[in-house]
């Protein structure tokens, strides 16, 4: 039985085959104007990695913000239940998923079957995101898959105070132009969001073991922060930004259990 | 329902407001804004709209602008008109206006964080939209952005503003406190109007507005019903207009006994808001977004319905024309918002208990203090009682803070949850 998940984001659309309980393989390719054209693509380069074809696949389950515009899918579920169902899968012991996407982050309560208990979502900003984390990128002019190493260089601490966007990255600039060094910035960065993130995962019951999530938790720096801050059992996932997409392929195969 | 004919409404709007730019040619053209698919009570709300419009632009009684917490019985016993500028900008936002008036108020320097309902006010009084005021009632109870606005309006039109001062706890010195203030406002209206207040006027106002009440009251004891015969999204809509302006007048009563006998048709004839009925929702704080959004859509797509609102619960008893102001004092304080959270954390509670609800959504407008501020102590509770709560940031009246997606996903995740 071959089912797919997809997870058609902000910033990325990732794809999952999945079959007899096992990741067959993945994809992760960025979001463009076309996200149902590069979903389709995105399906298809995974299937072609894993040797199979479209018509092999028994369930397709989309969840993401582009989950309801994908046409070819059998069912459409919010992220904060597939990270839930895939963080589970991954490892039982989850109770907490902290999942930091392109543009919102959240937080989910899970039982021991991988059901959502209670969630949190950050505000409308784009604080405390993966976006975020990219203009900061840019302004320091360091590529965003590097900030995690740049920042484990750090020697002194910075504090970030601003964490609306825009006025994080003019403090950013004036940051760079008083002299400070990159690293240390970074840092500071890194500290900022994980303490926003922080007072987020607070208002659940934080429980042990912690799954951290989505595009940002591949940043060793931020994951560092978020370690230091939470103090709890931290596991982070080999591939955590197709957490999504994962619960997503689990939720499909589900649909043909139940039918 | 507003929704349902919105579209109508606000094209039928647009063009007549753009042809006759003063609120008593509004008032006029009111009437005649009809739908034919519109239920009666509907089109009693409209009609009830414009004619309280119309009136106050003709000044033959003294013109009041008030809030919601100030009894209207009080101000239908003195003679008065009143104009509800909160209630007025929920209107506006649900027909699209609503953010010509919030840039209007803006480029005034009127900050985006105060509460979007009183910018709008303030975009339309900028404009000379509102008749003007005589004088203005205001109660402090519950919306303190109120306040503010109404004093910086009194200052603007230079007129009286009695601000009526609600205690924090339902005891008797609170109500004797509260009673002696509307005594005073009472006689210094009848200063003012030169007529006088009698008992025969109060007697009628107090009957109409109790009578009104049994009505709500068996409204609400229809909204038990499985499946719900009335939408919330509705009750917070034209409904809670009359809930907060009407009492106290025929209008308002011929209003709750038309829509009485609407609901007794649906509950009589099983039919409910949404063919399949998944799950009950409770919602929370006394409003909901307003302008054109997909909340409703969500809901029912995942075949939810809003089964009861907290604002539409009838905290207060009959109204007695024997003590008419210890008895509005008491309607007053008997408003389960004011004092402490755990008199909300329990009428919540007993209101989840009696309309068996499945999961409650607490809608947390920006720029409003006394409902966000309790809301995670409802939720921890019901939590503990195995009642999950979504608590939904947004806005009622400022479509610019609403993000369609971010708000889907919120929902739907919820819903996901209670499946």
């Amino acid at each position: 039985m071959i089912v797919a998940g997809l997870d058609i984001g902000s910033l990325t659309i990732k794809a999952v085959i999945f079959e007899e309980n096992k990741i067959k393989g993945f994809t992760i390719v960025p979001t463009g104007a076309d996200a149902n054209k590069l979903t389709k693509d995105c399906l298809e380069l995974t299937l072609k990695r894993t040797g199979n074809d479209f018509k092999d696949l028994q369930a397709i389950v989309a969840t993401g913000y582009g989950r309801i515009s994908v046409p070819f899918t059998d069912k459409s579920i919010t992220e904060i239940t597939c990270h839930a169902i895939g963080a589970n899968w991954l490892n039982p012991d989850t109770r907490t998923v902290i999942d930091i996407g392109g543009q919102d982050s959240k937080v989910i309560s899970v039982d021991q079957d991988g059901r959502v208990v209670d969630f949190v979502m950050n505000d409308k900003c784009a604080a405390g995101t993966g976006r975020f984390l990219e203009v900061m990128a840019n302004a320091l002019g360091v590529k965003t898959e590097e900030l995690g190493n740049e920042s484990l260089k750090s020697k002194k601490k910075i504090t970030i105070s601003s964490m609306c966007t825009v006025f994080a990255e003019s403090e950013v600039i004036s940051l760079i132009a008083e002299g400070c060094a990159k690293e240390d910035i970074i840092r500071g960065l890194h500290e900022a969001i994980s303490n926003r993130i922080c007072s987020m995962a607070c208002r659940l019951r934080l429980e042990n073991t912690i799954a951290l999530t989505g595009g940002v938790a591949k940043n060793i720096g931020m994951v560092h922060a978020l370690k230091k801050r939470l103090k709890a059992k931290v596991y982070v996932p080999e591939e955590p930004q197709i957490v999504g997409a994962l619960g997503a392929a689990i939720a499909a195969s589900r649909i043909l259990y139940s039918e | 329902m507003l929704d349902n004919y919105n579209d109508n409404f606000k094209s039928a709007l647009i063009k007549k407001i753009a042809k006759n730019s003063n609120t008593y040619q509004l008032g006029n053209i009111g009437s005649k804004i009809y739908f034919r698919k519109s239920s009666k009570s509907f089109k009693l709300w409209l009609d009830f709209l414009f004619y309280q419009l119309k009136e106050a632009c003709k000044k033959r009684k003294l013109v009041v602008w008030t809030n919601i917490y100030t009894p209207s019985e009080l101000l239908y016993a003195l003679g008065l008109i009143p104009i509800y500028p909160e209630l007025i900008s929920g209107v506006l936002a649900s027909v699209g206006l609503a953010s010509y008036f919030i840039e209007t108020a803006e480029s005034k320097f009127y900050t985006t964080d105060l509460c979007s309902f009183y910018r709008v006010a303030t975009g339309l009084v900028l404009k000379g939209w509102f008749p003007e005021p005589d004088l203005i009632i205001s109660s402090s109870q519950l919306c303190d952005g109120s306040t503010k606005f109404f004093h910086s309006i009194s200052k603007y039109y230079n007129c009286e503003h009695y601000l009526i001062d609600t205690p924090y706890y339902n005891d008797l010195n609170s109500q004797k406190y509260l009673a002696a203030q509307l005594k005073e406002i009472a006689h210094k209206i009848d200063e003012i109007s030169g007529q006088q207040l009698n008992n025969e006027r109060i007697n009628h106002t107090f009957n109409l507005s109790n009578q009104a009440r049994e009505y709500i009251i068996k409204l609400s004891k229809f909204r038990e019903n499985i499946p719900s015969p009335l939408s919330g999204w509705d009750a917070m809509a034209y409904i809670l207009y009359m809930f907060f302006s009407s009492l106290g007048t025929e209008r308002g009563l011929e209003f709750y006994r038309t829509l009485y006998q609407e609901v007794r048709e649906r509950v009589d004839k099983g039919i409910g808001v949404i063919k399949e009925e998944k799950h009950r929702i409770l919602w929370l704080h006394q409003i909901r977004p307003y302008y054109q959004n997909e909340i409703i859509q969500n809901l029912k797509e995942n075949k939810a319905v809003i089964s009861f609102e907290e604002v539409s619960y009838v905290y207060w008893s009959a109204l007695d024309p024997q003590r008419p102001w210890a008895s509005l004092a008491q309607k007053m304080t008997s408003n389960f918002g004011i004092g402490p959270i755990e008199r909300r954390v329990k009428t919540v509670y007993d209101l989840v208990k009696r309309y068996n609800i499945d999961g409650v959504i607490h809608f947390s407008q920006r720029g409003c203090r006394q409902s966000c501020g309790g809301a995670y102590i409802i939720k921890d509770f019901l939590q503990k009682k195995g009642v999950p709560m979504l608590i939904l940031d947004g806005d009622g009246a400022d479509s610019r803070n609403y993000s369609k997606a971010q708000t889907r996903t919120r929902i739907e995740a919820f819903l996901e949850m209670l499946s």
